[in-house]
């Protein structure tokens, strides 16, 4: 197999990460003749991760050969601009979070939590998953229900459905009044104005009810929550268009208007921004930035910004997390503080006013109420959640110190710095993380022996006894080691097993001990700034980068290299790019091409 | 002829009337014509098997074998099962837990089991987090057979296509959705497995149309479809404008509609047949009822099945490189970090397997008591057990321990362990495929076969 991996290579390069070369060596992967660059990998020739032109960056992994290539020095794809003609449509369904604010929004006020669909979380996000999923029988019921439910709420207190629907209409439902209504609403649920033909559609279809039922609010109801039922409502409708000259597609204004509401502020677009759109106000880089600046006026949607932080960290699974009885103190409602410590200091410390969002790495900053500073170890600060700031002695250092990180990534007895560093290696770093190797028994080699107890890091260190074992350990492990002053839960721990517990190891061929020294190093690293973003931008597009986006992800990044990543201002920056308004390639037409040539019909033969 | 089957049990109790005029005076058959289907099932469990307690020490026939250490609970049903044991996937040689599920579930190649190109520019185009099926899982192709029955010989639909259950919610690092679901029909196309009985009782089981007012139900219902039409009508329209990824999305959207429309027209059949008593009421997360919630599902797949409400079921019990912890057995270690952990590990590992085995046996157990026909649930089905690895502390492929349960319509020999070393799961999965009448030659995406297994049969 000759696997290719340009990207993996200069982030190798450039964080020192030369076990993974080594690694990826056992699989017969060959870095040095995949980076599509002539120099054989010498990111000196295009700049390193420093330079917005990284050598082969658009290449594409293919166990095929190298399949890949794009501005900035790879030779070993096609380059070749093809310019955009017609439309390419993407779906995507709305995440249960996007469905509750939105109806929220259409109707006014909050309505009980509905039984949705379960969000489907791909590469870590629900939002690229949404772009993946099928709805079956069993999901559409549960939407039926829910929209019945909201529909019936609002239609069933007579001043609320005055106010939501304007007027009084006809016992036929087929006056003016109907007509505006339905016009007006589905405008605002389906994110678009709605034709002469689908009013039509929609109005003839609250006729037909009143005509079975003779009860004109049931039948309204009704018709309102069928348009909450429809594929316009349940799925973004992102059109883009290709002008046959460029390369690229450019999203129409009313989709920027629904990219931009559903990305900034998680619900549809409201009055005024398709109102926005149907002016051609979205229709240049300095009208979308002007609506994101309303849109990400601090207080707007606050919440929404932050959990995207929450599913960057890998946190949406805190409450059914497995640990032992020994852990008992980490029970429901020990976890849900510890979610809502961590949101609160994402409000803070990433998402506030000056904040450098780069302290998501290293902030000493935390939240403690009574109950958290018992789990920390610290003096309590007063009734509720307040600031506290951790001293460096304490060993907490952004993320890396949370109790809510801490606990989610690891097992369910032991601190796991497997687990705990292929996380950072995955999604703080972006960097891939080989399977184990071909045959081998995983198990631990060395046995417990109760009368010589070891530490953890002491039983994982056994990994590296054996160099197979090592080609992959040794660069994975480094990162959970610096974390081994904290337990499976969070907690301090000078001693495991009356053993003194070491957080000495080597991050990027610097030496550290400890989060605090590796969130450091962390924050120093190009590719903890590139990551910020590729993820982002992955989270954002549903997708994963184009690899024509790369160098333009790189330099949005890279403009926070010598100041604070000011995270509205990247948002500002990236959705009034061609990385937000523009798209090249559906990736999801590109997995599994294989797979594709056996279809159509039931691969199986039948 | 009036049929009841007496089923009690925890979480829920069965009165299971078959009508008169759902069977003809045999009980052979329904009414309408057509024999009482073979129904299909899988019970998917993560993370393999210990060999120790696993394999018994004979093969053969009826007493010529006895069951292992982890298949005592079976012994009520054991002349309905058959163990399938020593059997590779192609080559048997490492290839993770995210290879072992499509290639048990649907005979597939995992190195196509991946869902957006190179999203993390891995060549690991397996066990990530983007994985999944790209081919349907074994049990679906079986419901796409029967649908098409269905309709050719104009046989009583079953309500339901097929039934998606499940007991553990996913733990660990992330497989993508061959870990959240079994029941895939292609890429990121699965049904979710519904893990809580009280939903699973008011799905099978209620009355298909809520009436919010005081609207007369034929009247709901007739509003009901009016708007389902609607939305269909919306789904033809918006696919003649989307790519080929969306447009099979949208297939599988108007698919659940045409699934919603054959529920409503066996609405009169709600209520004629059924459990009598509502299930307990369940919260997933509580791993100390999990032995109870799970046999108040079972009760009602079984009910599902003596009532037709479906011929195609699937249990998720956990997923594949699965983590969970089980408490309810006093064990609060990982189960996937278990089979890592040396003998100890393994051992207990070994013991979470028995735990897992006596609840499928409880479904075996309850289908044999449960008439239908002139048999039995049990008599009338076949079920496949599989898991994603065989032996899992090194992720190999080889040895597979496959189970088989019931009659399969008096096709399925029973009582035998058999062990075929070297040869081929996709061979028993194809041997099933054929005795459920399904007309194929070859088996499997990967290694294409197109032999079979004939010892298994009668």
């Amino acid at each position: 197999m000759a696997c290719t991996s340009t990207r993996v290579f200069s982030l190798t390069r450039t964080l020192g990460i030369a076990p993974l070369v080594a690694a990826l060596a056992l699989y017969g992967c060959s870095a040095e003749s995949t980076t599509g660059n002539a120099s054989g990998g010498d990111t000196s020739a295009g700049g390193g991760a420093n330079n917005p032109s990284i050598p082969g960056a658009g290449g594409q992994v293919d166990p095929g050969g190298v399949s890949g290539g794009g501005p900035g020095g790879g030779s070993g794809g096609s380059t070749e601009q093809v310019p955009a003609s017609g439309t390419q449509v993407q779906l995507r369904l709305l995440t249960r979070s996007e469905y509750h604010r939105t109806v929220s929004a259409l109707f006014g006020g909050t309505f009980a939590q509905q039984d949705l669909p379960e969000d489907y979380s791909v590469a870590g996000f629900d939002s690229v998953g949404a772009a993946l999923t099928s709805l079956k029988s069993k999901s559409l019921e549960q939407y039926e229900s829910a929209a019945q439910a909201i529909a019936a709420e609002v239609f069933s207190d007579n001043a609320r459905r005055l106010a939501h629907v304007g007027c009084e209409p006809m016992a036929s439902l087929t006056d003016a009044c109907t007509s505006d209504y339905l016009t007006r609403f589905g405008r605002l649920a389906f994110r678009r104005a709605l034709s002469p033909a689908e009013v039509t559609k929609w109005t003839g279809l609250a006729a037909k009810l009143a005509a079975l039922s003779s009860d004109p609010v049931e039948s309204l109801s009704q018709t309102t929550a069928t348009m909450l039922q429809a594929p316009d409502f349940l799925y973004r409708v992102e059109t883009a268009v290709g002008d046959g000259m460029s390369p690229r597609y450019k999203f129409d204004a009313y989709s920027v208007a629904t990219r931009l509401a559903f990305l900034l502020t998680g619900q549809g677009p409201n009055d005024a921004l398709l109102t926005a759109a149907e002016q051609g106000a979205l229709n240049t880089p300095a009208g979308v930035l002007a609506a994101a600046n309303t849109l990400l006026a601090p207080g707007v949607a606050d919440d929404h910004l932050g959990e995207y932080f929450i599913e960057f960290a890998g946190l949406t699974r805190l409450a059914v997390v497995g640990k032992s009885p020994e852990f008992a103190s980490f029970d429901a409602a020990l976890r849900a503080d510890l979610l809502e410590e961590t949101r609160l200091w994402i409000q803070d410390v990433v998402l506030g006013p000056g904040a450098d969002a780069m302290s998501f790495l290293d902030s000493p900053r935390g939240y403690i109420n009574p109950s958290l500073a018992q789990h920390y170890g610290v003096p309590a600060a007063g009734a509720g959640f307040q600031p506290y700031e951790f001293a460096p002695e304490t060993g907490r250092a952004g993320i890396f110190g949370k109790g809510s990180f801490l606990a989610m990534h690891s097992g369910a007895n032991t601190s796991h710095p497997t687990r705990r560093g292929v996380f950072i290696l995955k999604n703080i770093l972006c960097t891939p993380v080989p399977p184990v190797p071909t045959n081998v028994d995983t198990s631990f080699k060395q046995k417990d022996d109760p009368n010589t107890p070891r530490t953890t890091r002491q039983k994982f260190e056994a990994h590296q006894a054996d160099k197979l074992c090592a080609s992959c350990h040794s660069f994975m492990d480094p990162y959970g080691f610096a974390l081994e002053h904290f337990d499976p839960i969070g907690r301090y721990r000078t001693e495991e097993r009356n053993l003194p517990v070491s957080a000495q190891t080597t991050i990027s061929g610097t030496p550290v001990n400890g989060a605090v020294e590796m969130a450091a190093v962390l924050r120093k690293a190009p590719e903890s700034r590139h990551c910020f973003a590729t993820k982002f931008y992955r989270y954002a597009n549903a997708a994963a980068e184009a690899h024509e986006d790369d160098d333009s992800l790189m330099q949005v990044a890279d403009a926070y290299e010598n100041r604070p990543f000011l995270w509205r201002e990247f948002l500002g920056s990236f959705v009034s790019s061609d990385l937000f308004l523009s798209t090249q390639t559906d990736s999801r037409d590109e997995a599994n091409p294989e797979e594709s040539a056996e279809e159509p019909g039931n691969p199986n033969g039948l | 002829m009036a049929l009841r089957g007496a089923v009690s049990g925890v979480g829920v109790a069965l009165w299971l009337p078959i009508l008169d005029a759902m069977t003809d005076d045999n009980g052979e058959a329904f009414a309408q014509g057509g024999a009482l289907p073979t129904s299909f099932g899988v019970f998917f469990w993560g993370n393999g098997v210990q060999f120790a307690d696993w394999t018994p020490s004979a093969t053969g026939q009826g007493n010529a074998w006895a069951l292992s250490r982890n298949l005592q609970a079976f012994a009520p049903v054991k002349n309905k099962m058959t163990l399938v044991s020593g059997l590779d996937m192609l080559d048997g040689g490492f290839r993770g837990h995210g290879a072992g599920a499509p290639y048990v579930l649907c005979g597939g190649n995992h190195s196509k089991a991946n869902v957006i190109a190179d999203i993390d520019f891995e060549p690991y185009k397996f066990e990530q987090d983007t994985s999944t099926h790209t081919t349907p899982t074994i049990d679906q192709v079986v419901a796409d057979h029967y649908e098409k029955l269905e309709k050719l010989e104009k046989l009583t639909p079953s309500p339901f296509k097929s039934l998606e259950t499940g007991t553990l919610p996913y733990i660990g690092m992330g497989m993508g959705s061959i870990s959240s679901a079994l029941a895939h029909r292609g890429p990121n196309d699965f049904r979710v497995p519904e893990r809580n009985p009280t939903k699973l009782y008011n799905d099978l089981f209620r009355a298909p149309v809520d009436v919010p007012g005081a609207l007369p139900s034929d009247v709901v219902l007739a509003m009901r479809r009016s708007s389902l039409d609607a939305v269909k009508e919306d789904l033809a329209r918006m696919k003649l404008s989307v790519g080929s990824v969306d447009a099979k999305r949208l297939d599988s959207h108007a698919e659940g509609i045409l699934e919603i429309e054959r529920r409503l027209m066996a609405i009169n059949n709600v209520g004629e047949c059924g459990p009598t008593m509502l299930p307990g009421t369940f919260v997933i997360e509580d791993k100390t009822k999990v032995t109870e919630r799970n046999q108040a599902t079972n009760r009602l797949v079984v009910a599902a099945l003596a009532c037709n409400r479906t011929r195609v079921y699937s249990h998720l019990w956990s997923g594949a490189r699965d983590d969970n912890t089980y408490p309810m057995i006093g064990i609060n270690d990982d189960h996937h970090q278990l089979t890592h952990s040396g003998a100890a590990g393994n051992k207990t590992a070994s013991d979470i397997e028995r735990y897992i085995m006596e609840q499928y046996a409880d479904l075996a157990i309850v289908m044999s008591q449960t008439p239908l026909g002139a048999g039995t649930v049990l008599d009338s089905t076949i079920n496949f057990g599989v898991s994603d690895m065989a032996n899992p502390a090194g992720h190999l492929h080889t040895d597979y321990h496959l189970l088989v349960l019931g009659g399969g319509g008096g096709k399925l020999k029973g009582d035998q362990h058999l062990r075929f070393p070297k040869r081929k799961v996709t061979e028993l999965q194809l041997t099933l495929l054929q005795t459920l009448g399904l007309p194929l030659t070859e088996w499997g995406t990967w290694d294409h076969t197109s032999a079979t297994m004939p010892e298994i049969l009668v």
